[in-house]
Formats: structure tokens, sequence, C-alpha cells
């Protein structure tokens, strides 16, 4: 597999062609987002995004989980865990459930419209609801599972809420600083933050529960009892009843027995969409996401409807790109689009380290070289942005889970947070991989690599292919021939034979000093 | 014909102050992924042309124009020890296959700027006077007590007897060893042969039999 300069170029073009006008209205009256939004049908939606972790997830995959049924138990309680958050989020409280990244929840609050002290109060609420539900109902029900540590975070303004793709490969993304925000605030120490935005916002009362950090524009939401929080929903209407939760995860077990749930490895390309809770796949797969860096402020940036359409334009041609880079350039999978962010698996050949961790990195190199050289070519508005990579392999656990209307596709394990870690770490034009990824590496691909102790792991700067592939000839020895050929297109000089080419002898080049 | 089509971003101009023609434009050199760099590019003809090889630039400053990359300060492509010169004056193709010299040089510039140990593609030669001793190191063989030993020959200093015993220590009468390999190569360097007396030539040469 390989990336190629003009197919990219080719399919850019005929991206933006067929893209058609897009349309960005104010979102004024309640609607539902999964069928109003489209690729071209965008709304500013003004709304508290909601991002809710298991910020202890990656250690309970990897200490807790050590034979058949354990596995099993943790699929099992994964599952189980998203379809009642789904349900809290969508039921309860009348949120959008936008998707799970991994254990991550993203949910957004629009309505009531432009009603921001009730969308604060909402996300704000919510943090402690699933708080208390993971404390108070998951935990004990999971008593074999490591206890799950909540983390949270939440920020109100305005997005772009668009989506991508069509039919099986649509996903819902929103757009702008808050969406960001909510998600980069969250503690990993299982705290609840929220931004100044948000705290401002929340009535008196509730502005009580929350604690200014050392950073002025962040707060942090103090435990409450449960007592406290019954009361507090009921004076916001709001009917969460921890004894229903519990029995609905009764139900949830129940229905979804051990006995049923069957995982195992994969000797072709996994189908992602033909995954679910019964059949799960763990294999060992290299997890690639790349991110594109200063996306947030370009659009942030973009003041009148044309240049907000611009920049929309921009991120679909980048969006779409991606994706057809890593799976059809390169043998992988494209398993989530996470705002600007792109999430691959390659697991193939099956258990082959090496070839494994070679297509992720060859693929991190073909995203590298759309980003910089036919995007760029394609779009001038893109000038300014890049595209930061993280890579990582081990053994990941590949399904489909949540409730029967919203499945998302989603990848469990250490490798899985650490590639996201490490790219969250680079810069744009960075690809980071870690220690593991870069000693499976053959050298004509680990040599581009160094390591930065700042991010602590291995960065390749400005990498694209076209570098990759003159470095392998760098060791074309004195005397040796180079084959030339050349057509309109431009010249191209190689250190091996080639159909039609004219040889030469290069000269040793010299400087009179 | 054959620049046209196969170098089809350059194109004649004329100099009209100094009378002279030189090709300018681009040299657009494609990875075998098919990444395009553009390299402004110009190539003049001196009066001695097609006689003197022609003078290739890289006009565009998209290297750093140093010796250790081979480039004279105004750009200058330093393509080969001028004794090494792959220039046939009398090759009807002579200025195309220049050309692909060229192109290749470009491409080892951009080999170089891609490799993490900054190596120099198809070889190089030293600096300055270096790069003349290693071109006579190359025609006498490994030994590299040799140049010492052939330095008066070389400096047109010493004149040795066919039938004497060659320098070289191999016992044979220097007709019979290195006579003709000295002989061509003092043919070759010519006007170019570090060893001949110009003010500092003599320093040279101590320095290299040392």
């Amino acid at each position: 597999m390989s990336w190629s300069y003009d197919e990219s170029l080719e399919r850019i073009g005929k991206h933006l062609d067929n893209m058609g006008e897009i349309e960005i209205e104010k979102l004024v009256r309640e609607a539902d987002l999964e069928t109003l939004l489209t690729e071209t049908c965008c709304r500013e939606i003004h709304g508290a995004h909601v991002y809710v972790d298991v910020s202890n997830f990656a250690r309970i995959a990897t200490e807790s989980v050590t034979d058949t049924n354990e596995y099993k138990r943790f699929i099992q309680g994964i599952h189980i865990y998203q379809r009642e958050v789904s349900r809290i989020v969508e039921t309860i409280f009348g949120g959008l459930r936008v998707h799970f990244q991994g254990s991550k929840l993203h949910a957004l609050f629009y309505r009531p419209i432009d009603d921001t002290q009730a969308l604060a109060t909402k996300a704000l609420l919510l943090l402690l609801v699933l708080k208390d539900f993971v404390n108070s109902v998951f935990n004990p029900s999971y008593p074999l599972l490591g206890d799950f540590s909540i983390a949270g975070g939440v920020d109100v303004g305005n997005s772009i809420g668009t989506r991508n793709g069509r039919r099986n490969d649509r996903e819902l993304l929103f757009l702008g600083a808050c969406a960001n925000y909510a998600a980069k605030i969250i503690s990993s120490a299982g705290r609840l933050r929220v931004s100044k935005a948000v705290y401002d916002a929340l009535p008196e009362d509730l502005q009580d529960l929350c604690k200014q950090t050392e950073d002025d524009e962040v707060y942090q939401v103090e435990a409450v009892s449960q007592s406290r929080l019954d009361e507090i929903l009921e004076n916001n209407n709001l009917d969460w009843d921890r004894e229903k939760s519990q029995e609905r995860v009764d139900d949830d077990k129940r229905a979804h027995p051990l006995k049923d749930i069957e995982y195992s490895s994969a000797h072709e390309l996994i189908d992602l969409d033909a995954l679910s809770i019964w059949k799960n796949k763990r294999v060992l797969a290299a997890s690639i996401f790349g991110d594109i860096t200063g996306f947030t402020a370009y659009i942030d940036g973009a003041g009148t409807n044309d240049e907000k359409r611009t920049a929309l334009r921009v991120l679909h041609a980048i969006r779409k790109e991606m994706a057809t880079v890593v799976a059809v350039d390169f043998n992988g999978l494209r398993v989530q689009f996470q705002g600007d962010r792109v999430q691959g698996l390659y697991h193939m050949p099956k258990d082959e380290e090496g070839k494994i961790a070679t297509e992720a990195v060859e693929a991190a190199i073909g995203l590298q070289s759309s980003m910089e050289k036919t995007i760029k070519e394609k779009l001038s508005d893109a000038e300014e942005l890049h595209l930061a990579v993280g890579v990582d392999i081990d053994t990941t656990l590949v399904s489909k889970l949540g409730t029967r209307a919203h499945r998302d596709r989603i990848c469990l394990g250490t490798a899985v947070d650490n590639a996201a870690k490490t790219e969250e770490k680079s810069s744009g034009g960075q690809i980071g991989i870690s220690k593991r990824i870069y000693e499976a590496l053959p050298e004509r691909l680990s040599k581009h690599f160094s390591y930065n102790g700042s991010i602590g792991c291995y960065v390749a700067e400005g990498l694209t292919a076209d570098k990759v592939e003159r470095a392998a000839k760098a060791a074309a020895a004195a005397g040796a021939a180079a084959f030339i050929t050349s057509n309109k297109s431009g010249v191209t000089v190689t250190d091996r034979e080639r159909e039609g080419a004219r040889t030469i002898i290069p000269g040793r080049s010299y400087a009179k000093g | 014909m054959l620049i046209r089509a196969d170098y089809s971003d350059l194109t004649y101009a004329l100099n009209h102050r100094s009378k002279q023609v030189f090709l300018d434009g681009v040299i657009k050199l494609r990875a075998e992924c098919g990444i395009p760099t553009r390299i402004r590019t110009r190539v003049m003809f001196g009066d001695g042309y097609p006689g003197d090889e022609p003078l290739a630039f890289e006009i565009g400053n998209l290297f750093l124009h140093t010796a250790d990359r081979h480039f004279y300060s105004d750009g200058c492509c330093c393509l080969w020890l001028p004794v090494e010169s792959q220039w046939k004056s009398d090759n009807p193709t002579a200025l195309h296959t220049f050309l692909d010299h060229v192109s290749t040089f470009f491409e080892r510039q951009l080999i170089y700027d891609a490799s993490p140990e900054k190596q120099w593609a198809w070889g190089q030669r030293g600096h300055g006077i270096k790069g003349y001793l290693e071109f006579i190191q190359d025609r006498l063989g490994n030994d590299t007590s040799l140049i010492g030993r052939f330095v008066g020959v070389l400096s047109g200093k010493e004149q040795i007897s066919p039938n004497s015993h060659c320098p070289c220590l191999s016992g044979k009468k220097y007709k019979s060893c290195h006579l003709i390999c000295i002989s061509k190569l003092v043919t070759d360097l010519g006007t170019q042969n570090p060893f001949l007396s110009r003010s500092d030539s003599s320093s040279r040469a101590s320095a290299a039999a040392a």
C-alpha cells in the first residue's frame, strides 16, 4: 500500500467539485440534529458541550482483566455503562449523545435554544449524576472489575454542527472552541470541571458547588451528598432515580449474559459494522490519531458566513482525505472522526508487529503528505493548518457498542489512549510514535525519528513520502548509475533501473572551497 | 526538441545587454510518489560554448548556497571536478545530458536534506585541492604513499628515466610500471594540476607529500 500525489490530488479535486454549496444558519428552533445536519447543511449551535471520561479505564483494562471470563465481563461492563449513560443523557436530560470516543462520552445540550443558564445547569447536573451513577450503581454491579473513576469537563458557547460522509460512515461533528475546551479541561485525577463561561451562567445555588482552580478559567465541581443531589435534581425537574438506573443495569446484564459474548482474533481486515456486544475482536493493533492543529482557532476566527463556509469546506476536504489515506491508501480501518481529528487502526497481517507498525507509520507519513502537499495545493486557505499524528501499538479490543440506534465503533486498550495522548502532545507537522513502534520499524523509517524528552516519545518533523523515498537513495555510491525519466509532469531521478529511463553516471560533486 | 520535450519548463532567453543566450525556468523534480519540487534554474553559455561546458545556477534560493552543498555563493552548481567534467561538446545531445546531470545534482540536494545522516548520494570530492588529491589518488590506486613518491614528476620538477626503477618501489622499471599512468594524469590535469608551480603550489605539494 502506498500514497500517491496524483491520486490524492485527483480525489481531493473530485470531492471539492462534488461538495456543493455549504449553508450555515443559526439554529433557532428545536430540531433533530441527527437528521438535520449534513456535510453541507450546517448550523451554528449555542450549547453546552460535556465530556465525561473513565479516567482510570486504561489501567482497569490492563490490570484487572487477566482471563477469558474477566475479559467478557469487561466487554459487558463497558457496553452496559455506555447504554445507561446514553439513556441518562438522552432520556433523562434530553441531551444529545454525540458519541463515545473509547470510554469518553461527548454530549451536547442545546435545548432550550439559547438559554445559557438552563444549558449550563443541565450540563453540570449531568456530571454529578454520572459520578453518582458510577459510584452507587455501576461500580457495585461490577465488583470484580476495578472501580471506574469519572472525570468530566463542560464548556458553553457557540459551535458549528456538521456531519460527515454517508450511510454507515456518518458522524456528527462540532467545531469551535467550546467543543474542544470541554475535553481539554478534564482532569486526569477523576475530577469534574467546568469553564468560567459555565460557572458564570449557573444559578447561584449551583455556583456554590464550584470552586475556582489555580487556572482562573476553570472551576472544579465539589462532591455533593446523594440527598443534596436528589434535591437539586428535583428543583430542576430532572427525574433521575438511582434505583431505576440499577434496575436497567440489572436488566441489561441479564439480557447480555457473559456466555453469549464472544471475542476472537482477526485473520482478515475487521468489518467494523459487523461487530456488536456479541461479536468482538481482540487484536494486536496500531492505533493512529491525526488532528488538524490550529483548526479550532481558524474556525473561531472566521467572522463572516463566507469565511465559515470556507473553513468548513477545508475541514470536509481534509477529513475525507484523511479517511481515504487511512483506509484506502493503507490497509487500515477508519474508526471515528472526533471533531477535526481522525482515529484509525492497523491490525494486519495478524500478529506481525513489524509489518503492522510499518503500515501505521507509513499511513502517518501519507497523512502528512496529503496535508502538506496536496490539500494545500488545492486549498490555499489551508496554508496555516498542519497535522499532528500519534501512533502506538498493543493488544486492542475492537467492537461496536451502545444502544441500538447509536452504536459507536470503539477501540479500547492502552495503545489507543497512548496514541491519542501522543498526538495531543505533538505539534503540527510532527509524527509521534511510542518506543514499541519505533523498535518495530525498519531502519529506513526509524532513522527519521528521534527521541523527544518533552513529549516522551520518538518524533519525526515534517516527514512526507518524498523525504522517506529520497533518504533511501542517500546510500547511492560513487560510480553507480542514476536513471532519469521525464515528461510534462517533471523529471524523476532514481537509483534503480526503470523502463525507458536514460542512464548517466553522476559526477562526484565538487567545490573549490 | 529533446530539451523541449524533457525540460519543457526551461526556455531560451536573451540578455539584451550582454547579448548572451541563456536557458531559464524551472526544473520540476518529481519523487516517485509524485510530489514535485520546483527548482528555479538558469543555464548560462559562455563565449567558449560549446567547447566549454555551460554553467548551471539555482536561482530560487531553495538550497543554501555553500561549498558544503557544492554551490558557489551565487548559486552556481559545482557539478564535478573540472578534470572529471562529463561535458562532451562533440555530442549532439550534450546539453540534454548536461541537464540530466543538473537534475541529478538537484536531486542530490533533496536527498541530502531528506537523509537524517546528511549523506551525499553518488559520491563527492573534497573541497579545493583535496578534491584533486582524491582524484589523483583514485588514479594511482589504494596505496596512499604513492602521491608523495610521484610529487616531483607530477610537479614537473623531476624527470624519471623510463628505465629507472619506478618510485613506487615495485622493483619494476618505470616504463613498465607507472609511466603511462603518470603521463596520462599529467595530461588530464593540464593546467588544473595542483602540483604545478603556482605561488602556493609548493606548499600544497609538500602538504600532499607529507
